[in-house]
C-alpha cells in the first residue's frame, strides 16, 4: 500500500529521498542533510510508516507509540502533522473520528488504524488525558515534552515499543543546551526500549562539520550514515549598498527595501535585531502610504491601496496568536511583505515567498542559506536573496559570506561540553517520582550522549550531592530534590518531584513583561526596558506606535497613538559572526589592501567576489581611507588605535576575530588594565574589534598597550574580568533554574520577577561559600564557551604577530562601527558607589537650582 | 550614624537607632528565605543577618532590639530550619532584649511557633513601631517607624542600595534581607505606598546608605523628577566621533 502510494505521488524521488529511503528501510541510523523543500521529511517518515502498515497487516499493531518526531519548534509540529497525516489519509490508514476502538484478540489490544498526536507545552489537559488512554502511534513533540513524558510513570509504558525517532532541525539543536538535554533524553529512551532499540533519523540544514552533528544524533562511537545532499538548490544572491556614504538611515533602508518589494510576489525582509524589525516595518509602511498618496494625488487613500501598503511584522517577542494570524495571512497571500527577525528562519510554513531581503546580512553562512532558502520553495525554483548593506562593513561581510558559501565553507558548530545544569535536571528526571537507579548506571548512560562523552564521575557526584541536600561550603540545605541511599539515587515521591514536573526544561525564562492594549495581549517587553518606561512614553511595538497608559505589577497598558516615538526601542543581543566568517572578512580586507597601490582592487572584487562596480568602489575606497590613516587589520596582527575621547583615553583594538572572541579578549584586557590602573573601564565590542574607555586622565605607552595582547595567564585574567561584570550573574539565573537549584514555578504559579535578584545575591554567596560548586563552574563554562569564545580568544592571542600601535589624527573609518554602538558592559572597580555618587551629584544640583 | 530627627539615628547598615530609649530597629529579615522559596541551598542569609545585627548591638550598646516584622519569610518551614532560626535569635538574646513584631509574612500564626511571643505594635519615645502592612490609624499627630516596603535606590543594572524614607510623621526602614530588590524609591509605586503614612509630616526625604556611607538624598519627589528625565533613563553611552582627539 505504501509502495502504491509512492508510485502515485512521487513521480521522481529527490536525491535525499533516493539515498535515505534504503537506509531507513534497513533500520540504519542516519542524518539527512539537505536544504528545505527537498522532501527529506517524507524520506524520514516513509520507512517507519511502511513498518506500521506491516504491523497492521500482520495484526501486531498495538496501542503504543512507534514513531517519535522531535522538533525544536512547537509550531512546526502542527505543520508536519499536516505533511504526515495527508499521506496517511491517502493510504486510508489514518484514524477517522468514528473509527473502531482497538479489539482484544489473542489477549492483546490490536489496532487497524494509525493515530497521530502532538504533545507540547501547549497541549490542553483534556488532550493529554486522551493521549494516555489511546497513545498516538506517531507522536510529534519537543525535547522538553519528551523529557517530561519519560519521567511520568503512566506514559513510560506507552513509549517502550518506539521503533523510530526523527529529530528535525538537528543543526539548531546540537549547539544548544536544549540539544544537550535531548541527547540525554534519547539515552534514557534507549534504556527503556532495551536491546531492540530504535532507529535514529536526523534532518538538518547545511552545517559543518557533519560528523559532529551525526555524533550528536547517535552518540559517540555509534555508526551513523550521512546522506549529504547539500547545495542542491539553486540560489541567486545580490549585494547592494543602500548608501555610498558612511551609514544608511532608516528611511533610506526602508526605501531600498520597498523598491525590491514593489515587484510582483511576496517578500520576506530579515533584520538581525527585533527592534529593527519594528522600526523598519513602520518606516516602510509610512513610505508606501506616502508613495501611494502621491500616485493617486489624494489625501485619503482608497482602502485597497491602504491594504497593499500594510506591512507585517513578525518576531519572537510578539504574542503567539499575533504571530499565527500573521503567518496565516502570509500563506493566504493577504500580506505581500513581512519584516521579521530570526523568528521566520526555521520551519513554520509561510507559503510561497518570491524573494528574501537581508538587511545588513545574516551574520553567517548557515543563516544566509537558511533565510534565503525560505524563498523559491518549489521544486526547480531558484531562491532569490538580496543583501542590503547598511554600511561599508556590511558590504565586506556580505562579499565574504557569499564567497564562502560558494567555496562550501560553512560556520562550524560546537556542542556544549557536559553542561552540569542540564545533567542535574536529567538526574532528577531519572528517579521521579519514586524510581531508583545506581550512580554508576547514571554515569554510563550519560556518557553515551555525545555532549557528555567526557563527563567526569566527580562532576556527576557533585551534582547528585547538591540535589540530595548536600549544600555548599560545609553547610547542608533544608530542601532536597532526590535522595541518596549509599550508591543508589532515589525519588522522594510525588510532593518533592513536583519541583521537577513544574520546572523542567532548559530554555531561559526571559521573564518579559506583558503589553496589553484594551485587554488584548500584544507582546512582551524586556524587564530592564520596562523599568525605564514611564507613563506617557511613546514607543513602537508590532509596527505601531503606542503610548504607555499605565505600568502595573507585571503589565504595561498601552493605547494606539499617532506621533513620533519618544523613547528608543528595546535592544536585544546581536548575534556574533563565526570565526570562519571573521577569517573570510580578513581575507577580503587583505586582498583589497594589497591591490590598492596598483589600482587592481576594484577589478579583483568584481572578478573574484562578483561585486558590482559601485559596491566594489565603495569597498576599495573604505579600505584605502583606513590604510591612509592607520593600518588595515586583517586578522594577522592586532591594530591598536589610541585616542583621547572627551579628554579620557579610549583605545580601539582591531582584531577582525568576531564578536564572541572580542567579548572574551575585551574582558581579559580590561582586567589587565585594572591591575595597573584602579579605574572603571567601559568596554564595547563588535565583530571587528573592541573599545576600552578608561575613566582616567592618561593612557599607557605603546609598549604597555602592546603588552596587553599576550596569551600568558589569559584564562585567569578573563575570570577576573568576568567576576566584576554582570554577565555571570545574568546567566547564573538561567543555570540555577535549569539545574533546579532555584525554582521558576512552585505550586502551579510562576515565582515573581524577583527570581532574578535572588539569583544574583545567591551567586555571590555560593561563590564565596564554594567556588567549586557545580553550578558556579557551569556558569563560568557557559559564559566562557557558549556566550563568549574564550578558547578562540586564546588561540587568537597565540597566533598573533606583534600588535601595531598607531595614533591616528582622527577617528579612522574602521572605528566608526564600534563608536556608534553603545557600551555593552562595564568592568567596575567602584561599581555601585560610582553610580550612586553620580546620581547624588544630580540630586544636589537639582536642589540648588532656583527653578523649582 | 546620621541624626535625622532629634534622637533618631540612621545607620549605614540600614538599621535605625532611637537614642532616647537605646532601641535598635531592624526591618524585614525574611529569615529562612532559601528554604521557603524551595531552593536547594544552605541558609546563607541567616548567619549573615545575625552577625550583622550582633555587630550593630555591640556598636550602639542597644538595650533592646526591635525586629520590625517579616522576621521570617513564611511560617511553614522544616523543624530543622525553625531550630536554626531560634538558635540565631538566641545568640542575639544573649546580648540584648529582643522584641519581634509580626508582619504579613508571619501569617495567621503571627510567627509564634518560630519566634516565640510576638507584638503587633510597640511604642518608644512617642513613635509607634509597627510592620506597616496595615493602613495607619487615623489619629492626628501620630508618628510611626515602619518596614514592609523594602525601600531601595535602584541605580541601573542589578545594582541597588538600601534607602530610608523620612519625614516628621514616618520613618520607613529598609529591608535587611539580601534577596530582595526592594521598592525603587524613585517610582510612582513608592510614592503611593508611603503617602498615607507620610500625611501631615511634610515632603518625604531620602537617605541612601551603603557600607561606610550615609547620603542624604534630597526629596523623594526630586528623584522621581530625575527619573522622568529621558537623558538619564536612556543614557547615550556611545561617544560618536565628535569628542575624539589624537593622543
Amino acid at each position: 500500500m505504501v509502495t502504491a502510494w509512492c508510485r502515485e505521488h512521487i513521480a521522481e524521488p529527490t536525491l535525499p529521498q533516493r539515498l535515505a529511503l534504503p537506509l531507513g528501510i534497513a533500520r540504519k541510523d542516519h542524518l539527512i542533510v539537505s536544504p528545505t523543500g527537498t522532501g527529506k521529511t517524507l524520506a524520514a517518515f516513509l520507512p517507519a510508516i511502511s513498518r506500521l502498515a506491516h504491523a497492521r497487516d500482520g495484526d501486531v499493531l498495538f496501542p503504543r507509540t512507534n514513531i517519535i518526531y522531535i522538533s525544536p519548534l512547537r509550531a512546526l509540529g502542527y505543520d508536519i502533522e499536516y505533511n504526515v497525516r495527508r499521506p496517511l489519509r491517502e493510504m486510508e490508514f489514518l484514524e477517522r473520528p468514528n473509527s473502531p476502538r482497538p479489539e482484544l484478540r489473542r489477549g492483546r489490544l490490536r489496532e487497524r488504524v494509525v493515530r497521530t498526536g502532538v504533545r507540547t507545552g501547549d497541549t490542553p489537559v483534556e488532550e493529554r488525558r486522551l493521549m494516555l488512554a489511546r497513545p498516538p502511534h506517531i507522536l510529534m513533540t519537543t525535547p522538553e515534552s519528551l523529557a517530561l513524558l519519560l519521567a511520568l510513570t503512566s506514559y513510560r509504558k506507552t513509549l517502550a515499543l518506539v521503533d523510530t525517532v526523527i529529530v528535525d532541525e538537528v543543526h539548531a539543536l546540537a549547539a544548544s543546551k536544549r540539544g544537550a538535554q535531548l541527547s540525554l533524553v534519547l539515552e534514557s529512551l534507549a534504556e527503556l526500549t532495551g536491546p531492540r532499540g530504535f532507529t535514529r533519523v536526523g534532518l538538518s540544514a547545511t552545517v559543518a562539520p557533519l560528523e559532529r552533528v551525526a555524533e550528536f544524533l547517535c552518540g559517540p562511537g555509534r555508526p551513523c550514515e550521512i546522506v549529504d545532499a547539500r547545495g542542491l538548490r539553486a540560489m541567486h544572491f545580490a549585494i547592494e549598498a543602500v548608501t555610498p556614504g558612511v551609514f544608511a538611515t532608516m528611511p533610506a533602508i526602508a526605501a531600498a527595501a520597498l523598491a525590491h518589494t514593489r515587484e510582483d510576489g511576496t517578500s520576506l525582509v530579515f533584520t538581525n535585531v527585533r527592534s529593527q524589525a519594528e522600526r523598519l516595518a513602520h518606516e516602510m509602511e509610512q513610505a508606501a502610504l506616502h508613495e501611494a498618496a502621491e500616485i493617486t494625488f489624494a489625501a485619503e487613500l482608497p482602502p485597497k491601496e491602504r491594504r497593499n501598503a500594510r506591512i507585517g511584522v513578525h518576531h519572537s517577542a510578539l504574542e503567539r496568536s499575533v504571530r499565527h494570524s500573521l503567518e496565516a495571512r502570509l500563506r493566504k497571500g493577504e500580506l505581500r511583505t513581512v519584516v521579521c527577525s530570526a523568528s521566520l528562519e526555521l520551519g513554520v510554513d509561510i507559503g510561497y515567498i518570491d524573494r528574501v531581503i537581508l538587511i545588513g546580512g545574516a551574520r553567517g553562512m548557515t543563516s544566509t542559506l537558511q533565510r534565503v532558502g525560505r524563498s523559491g520553495h518549489r521544486p526547480g525554483a531558484v531562491a532569490h536573496g538580496i543583501i542590503l548593506a547598511q554600511d561599508r562593513d556590511d558590504l565586506i561581510e556580505a562579499a565574504a559570506t557569499i564567497h564562502a558559501i560558494g567555496q562550501l565553507a560553512i560556520d562550524e558548530i560546537t556542542l556544549p561540553r557536559a553542561p552540569l545544569d542540564v545533567l542535574a535536571q536529567w538526574v532528577v528526571s531519572c528517579v521521579v517520582p519514586d524510581r531508583r537507579i545506581e550512580v554508576c548506571e547514571l554515569f554510563s548512560i550519560a556518557r553515551r550522549a555525545a555532549p557528555f562523552a567526557e563527563l567526569s564521575e566527580s562532576d556527576l557526584r557533585a551534582c547528585i550531592a547538591y540535589l540530595s541536600g548536600g549544600g555548599a561550603g560545609g553547610e547542608e540545605a533544608g530542601v532536597r530534590r532526590i535522595g541518596l541511599e549509599g550508591e543508589t539515587v532515589v525519588g522522594l515521591g510525588r510532593d518533592v518531584s513536583a519541583a521537577f514536573y513544574e520546572n523542567s526544561g532548559t530554555i531561559p525564562d526571559e521573564q518579559g513583561v506583558n503589553v496589553r492594549s484594551q485587554g488584548d495581549l500584544l507582546g512582551r517587553l524586556d524587564e530592564s526596558f520596562v523599568s525605564s518606561l514611564h507613563e506617557g512614553d511613546v514607543f513602537i511595538l508590532s509596527g505601531r506606535t503606542m503610548r504607555v497608559k499605565e505600568i502595573r505589577d507585571a503589565e504595561v497598558r498601552v493605547e494606539p497613538f499617532s506621533g513620533r516615538p519618544t523613547v528608543p526601542v528595546w535592544s536585544s543581543h546581536l548575534k556574533g559572526i563565526s570565526p570562519q566568517l571573521a577569517a573570510e572578512i580578513g581575507l577580503v580586507r587583505r586582498g583589497i589592501a594589497e591591490r590598492l597601490d596598483d589600482g587592481m582592487a576594484v577589478p579583483w572584487l568584481e572578478r573574484v567576489y562578483g561585486m558590482h562596480r559601485i559596491e566594489a568602489e565603495i569597498m576599495a575606497e573604505y579600505v584605502a581611507q583606513q590604510a591612509a590613516l592607520s593600518a588595515v587589520p586583517d586578522g594577522r596582527a592586532c591594530v591598536i588605535e589610541c585616542y583621547m575621547m572627551d579628554g579620557k583615553p579610549g583605545t580601539v583594538f582591531h582584531t577582525c576575530a568576531g564578536r564572541r572572541v572580542n567579548e572574551a579578549l575585551a574582558r581579559a584586557v580590561a582586567a589587565r588594565i585594572q591591575r595597573r590602573r584602579d579605574c572603571d573601564i567601559r568596554i564595547t565590542t563588535d565583530d571587528a574589534g573592541f573599545l576600552v574607555a578608561l575613566d582616567a586622565r592618561e593612557g599607557f605607552t605603546d609598549a604597555e598597550w602592546s603588552a596587553l595582547i599576550d596569551p600568558r595567564d589569559f584564562e585567569s585574567d578573563l575570570r577576573a574580568g568576568l567576576r566584576a561584570s554582570h554577565l555571570l550573574r545574568r546567566h547564573f539565573r538561567f543555570i540555577a533554574n535549569t539545574g533546579l537549584l532555584v525554582l521558576r514555578r512552585a505550586a502551579g504559579r510562576k515565582l515573581s520577577g524577583r527570581n532574578r535578584w535572588q539569583a544574583g545575591a545567591i551567586f555571590d554567596r555560593l561563590i564565596a561559600a564554594d567556588p567549586d560548586f557545580p553550578l558556579v563552574r557551569e556558569t563560568f563554562r557557559t559564559v566562557c564557551r557558549d556566550i563568549l569564545d574564550a578558547e578562540g580568544a586564546r588561540r587568537y592571542l597565540e597566533r598573533q604577530a606583534a600588535p601595531i600601535v598607531v595614533h591616528p589624527p582622527a577617528a579612522t573609518p574602521f572605528t566608526f562601527g564600534i563608536l556608534s554602538s553603545s557600551f555593552a558592559d562595564t568592568v567596575q572597580s567602584a561599581d555601585r558607589e560610582t553610580v550612586i555618587e553620580a546620581l547624588h551629584a544630580r540630586v544636589l544640583e537639582l536642589t540648588k537650582s532656583p527653578k523649582r | 550614624m546620621l541624626e535625622i530627627l532629634p534622637q533618631i539615628y540612621l545607620r549605614d547598615d540600614g538599621m535605625l537607632f532611637l537614642a532616647a530609649t537605646r532601641t535598635l530597629v531592624a526591618a524585614d529579615l525574611h529569615l529562612g528565605y532559601e528554604e521557603l522559596i524551595g531552593a536547594v541551598l544552605p541558609l546563607f542569609s541567616l548567619s549573615e543577618t545575625v552577625s550583622c545585627l550582633a555587630r550593630a548591638i555591640r556598636q550602639t550598646g542597644a538595650l533592646e532590639l526591635v525586629l520590625l516584622g517579616d522576621v521570617i519569610h513564611g511560617s511553614r518551614m522544616s523543624e530543622r530550619t525553625a531550630r536554626a532560626i531560634r538558635e540565631g535569635l538566641d545568640r542575639l538574646r544573649e546580648r540584648t532584649v529582643v522584641f519581634a513584631i509580626a508582619g504579613n509574612h508571619e501569617g495567621a500564626g503571627r510567627g509564634r511557633l518560630v519566634l516565640g511571643p510576638t507584638h503587633e505594635t510597640l511604642e518608644r519615645d512617642g513613635w509607634i513601631l509597627t510592620h506597616g502592612d496595615e493602613p495607619p490609624p487615623q489619629t492626628s499627630g501620630r508618628r510611626a517607624v515602619i518596614g514592609h516596603l523594602h525601600p531601595a535606590l535602584h541605580c541601573g543594572g542589578s545594582r541597588t542600595a538600601q534607602a530610608f524614607i523620612v519625614n516628621r510623621s514616618v520613618v520607613v526602614v529598609p529591608a535587611q534581607t539580601p534577596f530582595s530588590p526592594g521598592l525603587d524609591v524613585g517610582s510612582e509605586a513608592a510614592r503611593a505606598a508611603v503617602a498615607p503614612w507620610a500625611r501631615g509630616g511634610g515632603r518625604p526625604k531620602l537617605v541612601v546608605v551603603t557600607p561606610g556611607r550615609i547620603r542624604p538624598f534630597g526629596f523623594m519627589s526630586d528623584l522621581r523628577r530625575l527619573r522622568k528625565d529621558r537623558a538619564l533613563r536612556f543614557p547615550q553611552a556611545s561617544f560618536g566621533t565628535k569628542g575624539i582627539t589624537s593622543t
